[in-house]
């Protein structure tokens, strides 16, 4: 392909892929801020 | 085929791997971020036990369904009802007083809250004691203060009497799977204060000691400050990683929440060599054991608030209060 082509596909997929991160990261912060202590430590996972 | 054509193709193939390459970090990142950090922050209660932190429908008073211990009081409250609201840890105790004392009509329930004009209302320690000061409530049944509370009623005027009426555990948690069942009284408040940050140093494995907290002025939260005491606490930056720590009480945790979670739930530590069961508690050898009260205004006029504070202390109210989980004062 063209690397006219080649770049914008190169920052559609970095635009989209940080703004995936960053929501995921938002929502996280979200429930953390949310959940009981005791479900928090319930769903530890170890 | 050309030169030109294979040097053609050899790039596109670059290309096509780098883009696919980009994809995939993106990919491998964000599922990284969901299976060590969202995954365990998705809650695996109810909505109302995640809205309110407690099911308010499952410990309705006059209703036969109800997890209530169910007394007909000899005390009957038919006009000036005070009204009562607490902590979450504490509606069942204080349902069951209404549902004991109070006329069926004088509690309406819209089926998420309590409405405005309902002697019973729910919202939490911190709206109680608001309330307590405002004067929307007359008795709020909570643990002690914290002392942001203790400061807004100074400045609002209004001076609180404190009567016990019931006492349970402080306790502290971890992930039934963490190998730490024990801690001691000093290693707890070292953890807190920062003195300890690998479970390794308390007798556990090498993974950081994640050290959670509560909003300021929830009823635990001025709790493990008073445990504390002058002991300053150090927040944790890095509390979404290692094995976590926490607080409650101890009905709560076994009454309410339960240990019903996935991945073993949560199992509370003995500190000092005893665990908090109900008969550690009532001896006295559990070393923090925390008083709840009927928290009223000092002067308050309504006589029914005195006489159904005392009712509390009663037989019949110390029966629900240890009906209800907790051990009586009595």
């Amino acid at each position: 392909m063209s690397d006219k082509l080649y770049k914008k596909l190169v920052a559609l997929i970095l635009a989209l892929g940080m703004l995936l991160t960053g929501g995921l990261v938002a929502h996280t912060a979200y429930l953390r801020s949310h959940i009981s202590i005791i479900s928090y430590i319930a769903g530890e996972g170890w | 085929m050309t030169e030109k054509q294979t040097i053609d193709r050899q790039k596109l193939a670059h290309q096509l791997l780098s883009l696919g390459a980009l994809v995939l970090l993106f990919a491998l990142l964000n599922l990284t971020i969901f299976m060590v950090f969202t995954r365990r922050c998705i809650p695996n209660t109810s909505e109302g036990m995640q809205a309110k932190s407690i099911e308010l429908n499952a410990y309705l008073p006059f209703d036969e369904s109800s997890k209530i211990t169910d007394i007909d009081g000899s005390l009957k409250l038919e006009d000036d009802l005070p009204v009562i609201d607490g902590a979450a840890a504490l509606y069942p105790v204080f349902s069951g007083f209404v549902n004991a004392v109070y006329p069926a009509d004088s509690v309406h329930f819209d089926g998420e809250n309590f409405t405005p004009d309902s002697a019973l209302q729910y919202t939490n320690t911190r709206g109680a004691y608001k309330g307590i000061v405002d004067g929307t409530v007359d008795i709020a049944i909570c643990v002690a203060p914290s002392e942001e509370q203790l400061a807004y009623a100074e400045e609002m005027g209004v001076e609180l009497e404190f009567t016990p009426i019931g006492r349970d555990a402080f306790v502290f948690l971890v992930n039934r799977n963490n190998p730490v069942d024990n801690l001691t009284v000093e290693q707890l408040k070292g953890i807190y204060a920062g003195k300890y940050r690998n479970w390794s140093q308390v007798g556990g494995d090498n993974t950081h000691i994640a050290v959670l907290r509560r909003n300021q002025g929830s009823g635990s939260q001025s709790a493990l400050l008073n445990f504390m005491g002058d002991t300053p606490i150090k927040t944790d930056y890095f509390s979404f990683l290692g094995r976590s720590i926490g607080f409650s009480f101890r009905f709560y945790v076994e009454g309410i929440v339960g240990e019903n979670a996935p991945n073993g739930g949560v199992k509370m530590l003995s500190l000092d060599g005893v665990y908090p069961d109900v008969e550690n508690i009532r001896n006295g050898s559990y070393p923090i054991v925390n008083d709840f009260y009927a928290v009223t205004r000092k002067g308050e006029t309504n006589p029914n608030v005195q006489k159904f504070v005392a009712w509390m202390l009663s037989e019949e109210g110390q029966a629900i209060v240890e009906g209800s989980g907790y051990v009586g004062v009595q």
